[in-house]
This record gives structure tokens, C-alpha cells and sequence, in this order.
């Protein structure tokens, strides 16, 4: 990749990326919020992790290799879930994530 | 405060390490030197984001539509800016600058935790826990760029410990209506978009039409608890 077009690339992706880490925190330091405002960014934090969620475990074509290797992100998530909801350690979540997506890949 | 930090988050380094020494291959075989892999992975810090250059610029995409990819996939950090607004209250204007712009999703789930549990946590531990994430994701990008291909990473296995790192985060959340409709409508909304082919902007789209839905269902209550009222 030549550098001018890298340099091209790289800056003005990251003026945009850094606009939209830093200008709604400024934006919104040190006001009074209004209760409405408050309870929509209380919303923010549960929808954000469910799409994030969703987006790794649902894919259009994620059934294209059959099955079983469809439903393994989807078994192993299911798994992590109660350990979730037992633990609620991400040590714990990480690690049994690791091993259900493991031995169900080997089934 | 360094170790103690690290002692929180060493699964996720691990994490980072994993997912991001393929990325750093991947980002070499499009041409971009070790130092071009370093800088772009220590200020964009969105795997997604540098999947996605990658992918757009083997495919001769023009750099133009490639920043707009990239804004459009990144709009997200700008909810999670100002989710943790609020408990900046006390930063000075150069700590809100520093936890703000080296915002990850992993290290703002974690400081947004342990801002809410008000555990002794402030900006400062915000910002170390960010720097040392994203220390961690540069140089596992630019090891996996000079490594190449002589390290052979399972990429769907270590990808899938984000995915449990954010099942936890998610179900650490309270259990209330609002949250459980913010969350059902977020991931239904994913799933949609999907389907659609509308991939960029499936998060923060979705997150938006969680967030409102959420919104709507708690003035639709009110409305009905007034007129039971009255």
C-alpha cells in the first residue's frame, strides 16, 4: 500500500472514529441531564452488548457449511448464558466460552 | 494501579492478542508495512473497523468509500461517549479527552461496571485500563504483521471470547422491562439488518432502535398508568 494513500486512508478514517469517541462526552460533561435523556442513556449499555451479541452470533450464510457448524455459536453462547447468569464472571464466561466452542466443534 | 488493573483485565488481553495477531496478518497481505500496521491499530482499536479496510481495499474499493464504511461501522462509539458521560462528572476536560478518545467497547463495558458499583474507580483508572488494551491490540497487530502466516490462529474461536465477554456484560445488566425491550429489539434489529445486507451500520442502527423502543414503551406505560389514575 503506498504510504500517501495510506496516510489518506488512516487520518481521515481516524478523525472520524475520534469525533465519535470524544464529541458526545464533551458534549455531555457536567450537564444536568434531563430524566428522559437519563433513562435513554441507561437503555444504551443493554442494547449496545444484545447487538454486539447478535452481530458475532448471526450471520446469513452461517449455516452454509451445515447444521452443526451453524448451531455451535449459538449452543456455546447458550452455555456461556448460564454461566453468566451463575458467575457472573468474565473470567468465567471467557474461559467456558473457549471450551464449549471447542468441544462442540469436535462432535 | 497498573497491576491492578491488569489483574481485571488480563482475559481480555489474551483476547486482544488472539484476534489480534490475525488481524495484523491480514492487514499485512494488503500491503501496509509493520509501522502502517501499528499506527493504524492503535488509533482506530475497532477489529471490525480494520477487517473491514482491509477487506474494501483488496477489493479496489475507492479510499473515500472506505473512510465512510469505516464512520458509518464506528458511529457506534459515539453511544458509548455518551453513556459514560454521566460518570465523568468529576474529570477535569484533559481526562475526559483521554478516556474518550481511547474508548474501546470491551474497556467501556468494564469502566462503565465499575463506575456504576462506584468500586474505587475514576478517569485515571478508566484511561490506564484503556491504554493498556490498546497498547496490548497494537503490538499483538503488528507482531501478527511481521509474524505473517508462521502462527496459525483459530479466528473463530478467538473472536468467540469477545462474543462470551459480551454475553456476560449483557447479562450483568438489571432486569427490568425497559432493558430487556432495549435488548430484544436491539438484537432483532441486528438480525433484520442482516438479512438485509445492511452489515455497517446493523450495531449502532440496532442500538438506536432498541434505545427508542425502550423510550416509547415506558411513555406508553405512563400514558396507561395516568388514565388508570384518573
Amino acid at each position: 500500500m503506498p504510504v500517501n494513500e495510506f496516510l489518506v486512508l488512516w487520518l481521515s478514517s481516524w478523525a472520524a472514529i475520534a469525533f465519535f469517541r470524544i464529541a458526545p462526552a464533551f458534549a455531555l460533561r457536567g450537564r444536568t441531564l434531563s430524566p428522559r435523556v437519563t433513562e435513554a442513556l441507561g437503555y444504551i449499555p443493554p442494547a449496545a452488548f444484545a447487538a454486539l451479541v447478535a452481530n458475532d452470533l448471526i450471520s446469513p450464510g452461517a449455516f452454509d457449511a451445515g447444521l452443526w457448524q451453524g448451531l455451535i455459536p449459538w449452543i456455546a453462547a447458550a452455555g456461556v448464558v448460564a454461566v453468566a447468569i451463575k458467575t457472573k464472571s468474565m473470567l468465567w464466561c471467557c474461559v467456558s466460552g473457549i471450551v464449549f466452542y471447542i468441544v462442540l466443534s469436535f462432535i | 494501579m497498573v497491576l491492578k488493573i491488569v489483574k481485571t483485565v488480563w482475559p481480555v488481553m489474551l483476547t486482544y492478542v488472539a484476534i489480534g495477531a490475525p488481524c495484523g496478518m491480514i492487514m499485512a497481505q494488503t500491503g501496509m508495512e509493520p509501522w502502517m500496521v501499528f499506527a493504524l491499530s492503535s488509533t482506530f482499536v475497532t477489529g471490525s473497523g480494520q477487517f473491514m479496510v482491509c477487506n474494501l481495499w483488496l477489493a479496489g474499493v475507492p479510499a473515500a468509500s472506505i473512510v465512510a464504511s469505516v464512520a458509518a461501522i464506528s458511529s457506534r462509539f459515539a453511544l458509548y461517549s455518551a453513556s459514560i458521560a454521566p460518570h465523568l462528572r468529576g474529570a477535569s476536560k484533559r481526562q475526559t479527552l483521554a478516556v474518550a478518545a481511547t474508548l474501546t467497547e470491551e474497556a467501556y463495558g468494564i469502566s462503565l461496571a465499575k463506575l456504576v458499583e462506584g468500586e474505587d474507580w475514576g478517569p485515571r483508572e478508566s484511561f490506564a485500563l484503556n491504554a493498556i488494551l490498546i497498547a496490548t491490540w497494537g503490538v499483538s497487530c503488528t507482531t501478527g504483521a511481521i509474524v505473517g502466516a508462521v502462527v496459525d490462529v483459530p479466528t473463530a474461536i478467538a473472536g468467540f471470547v469477545c462474543t462470551s465477554l459480551f454475553i456476560c456484560l449483557l447479562f450483568s445488566q438489571r432486569l427490568s422491562r425497559g432493558n430487556v425491550v432495549a435488548a430484544g429489539l436491539a438484537a432483532v434489529s441486528v438480525a433484520i439488518c442482516k438479512f438485509l445486507g445492511w452489515t455497517n451500520i446493523a450495531v449502532p442502527a440496532s442500538v438506536l432502535v432498541g434505545v427508542v423502543t425502550a423510550l416509547a414503551c415506558d411513555v406508553l406505560a405512563e400514558g396507561r398508568g395516568a388514565r388508570d389514575a384518573r
